[in-house]
């Protein structure tokens, strides 16, 4: 655990924020009228970032809710909702198998949770598809079964705002109806480290195309990861939901 | 002629004087002068290894003072109960005249007072030509069986050898000593160590299969608890242990996912 400061800002020191992070303009009018701004977790709260396996598999919530527990056969520590707030199915990132029940990968802080569900619960899907994204060399890498297919050109955080490092997954995919994204955008596991908010959303990481085709390559981001928009239409036709992707 | 006891002795003191003077005769007519006084005649007994049973609760019964070799036949109110000699020799009475052996309690025992008799014959003297029929008694009370339940009653076997089963009973005697018996339709164990019931009677056995025994493998088990010997036996128990399923087909393959339209909140 660590711990958090909260500290509320309003438009003009978000603006701040915003330009010191080097964001675009057209990141901004979609960010909220207030963000909230959290202390750095300590390197307890970060998880590790490790390879992906060459095959993965998803766990996508079969009723309308799905109880996680803090271990097999223990309690329920909490209930998702299926589908998510967004309207996606409830799609989670199995870590581990252990008789009727799967650890997985969680969509929430910190960063790196993890839970038990039953097995009969959800339904499970291989999956072929992989991403290796890289915060220094401004990266995104296409895996199948292990083996590169291709790499993008990616635009990640700033120093302010950086992109966070694990290993994390996708949990939706929006056509977003706002500007700022292009025409799709990945919800991803992971919340900012800075930001507890963004915009109306949790700080949320995403992954998502860009209008801004100069930011692309550099470090410019407030932690979403951004694609040319012809890019992210190609990964967008391609990537199931629960597909792993490591930051690093 | 019948001799019982020990409820009818003034029947049998009746009946041994009619014998003794039988035997006078007897006596007399062949001119033997010693045998002018009364010869005793042996008074069968019957007893229980315990005075309280439940439906089939085991009981050993041991009977004196027949006939050696006499043949026995048991009966429960009258009834034919079957019995078994524990030396296997028979239901017959030893060189000795004693005889002891099991019986099982028919299931359908109701609870109440009951009466176990065995019948054979005496030998009231070796001046007698012919044995003289005789039988014995004795009364046992019936409770009902305490009743029993496990958990699972079902389960996969890797589940089984890693977690086994629980069952409790309930009902018997507080304080009482009870035993575990664990058993396949051709095997039969001990399935853990004597428990003693609490104050409301009832105790609780967990049992976990040692890999590589009788009782570490697919199939059906039957579990009892028993107290005084057998005589106050649980009702029966049962659980199952199946096959683990096959391994799951491979899990399909996730197609791309489907985009939903509305605004996005992410970091940007």
């Amino acid at each position: 655990m660590f711990t958090r400061t909260t500290v509320c800002v309003g438009a003009s020191a978000l603006l701040t924020i915003l330009l010191l992070a080097g964001c675009t303009p057209a990141a901004t009018p979609d960010a909220a009228p207030s963000a909230t701004v959290e202390a750095q977790p300590s390197p307890a709260a970060t998880p590790t970032a490790s390879a992906p396996a060459a095959t993965a598999t998803s766990a996508t919530a079969i009723g309308a809710t799905l109880e996680v527990f803090a271990e097999p056969g223990g309690s329920a520590t909490t209930t998702l909702t299926n589908p998510q707030e967004s309207g996606a199915p409830l799609t989670l990132l199995v870590a581990a198998a252990q008789g009727d029940w799967l650890q997985v990968h969680l969509a929430q802080r910190p960063n790196g949770s993890t839970g038990w569900v039953r097995a009969d619960a959800v339904q499970q899907h291989r999956l072929e598809y992989s991403l290796e994204a890289s915060t220094e060399a401004n990266t995104l890498t296409l895996l199948k079964n292990g083996q590169v297919v291709k790499s993008f050109s990616a635009a990640t955080g700033t120093g302010g705002t950086p992109t966070p490092h694990g290993a994390f997954f996708v949990t939706e995919l929006l056509e977003p109806t706002n500007e700022g994204y292009g025409p799709f955008a990945f919800g991803l596991s992971a919340f900012s480290d800075v930001l507890s908010s963004f915009g109306g959303g949790p700080g949320q990481i995403g992954l998502h195309g860009t209008d801004d085709v100069e930011s692309i390559g550099q470090s410019a981001s407030h932690g979403c990861i951004r694609l040319s928009n012809a890019d992210i239409t190609e990964l967008a036709n391609l990537l199931p939901l629960g597909t792993p992707i490591t930051i690093s | 002629m019948s001799i019982d006891t020990p409820r009818t002795a003034t029947a049998w003191r009746r009946a041994a004087a009619i014998v003794s003077a039988g035997i006078l005769t007897t006596a007399l007519a062949v001119g033997g002068a010693s045998a002018a006084q009364a010869v005793p005649v042996p008074v069968p007994t019957l007893e229980s290894s315990s005075a309280v049973a439940t439906p089939t609760g085991a009981l050993t019964l041991t009977a004196k003072d027949f006939a050696p070799d006499s043949a026995l036949s048991f009966t429960l109110d009258n009834e034919p109960l079957a019995t078994s000699s524990v030396n296997g020799g028979g239901e017959a009475a030893d060189q000795n005249g004693s005889y002891e052996g099991f019986a099982l309690l028919p299931a359908n025992t109701t609870p109440g007072e009951h009466t176990i008799t065995v019948t054979g014959e005496v030998d009231p003297s070796a001046v007698l030509l012919r044995a003289l029929p005789a039988s014995a008694s004795t009364t046992i009370t019936v409770v009902a069986q305490p009743t029993s339940s496990v958990t699972p009653a079902t389960q996969s076997l890797s589940s089984y050898l890693k977690n086994g089963v629980t069952a409790t009973f309930s009902g018997f005697a507080p304080g009482a000593t009870v035993s575990f018996g664990i058993a396949t339709p051709g095997t039969g164990d001990q399935a853990g160590p004597d428990a003693v019931a609490d104050a409301t009677g009832t105790v609780t056995l967990r049992f976990v299969p040692e890999v590589g025994t009788n009782y570490a493998n697919e199939g059906e088990y039957f579990l009892s608890a028993f107290s005084d010997g057998g005589a106050v036996r649980a009702a029966p128990l049962t659980f199952a242990v199946t096959a683990d399923a096959a391994a799951a087909a491979p899990a399909p393959v996730a197609g791309p996912a489907t985009p939903v339209k509305r605004a996005a909140t992410f970091t940007g």
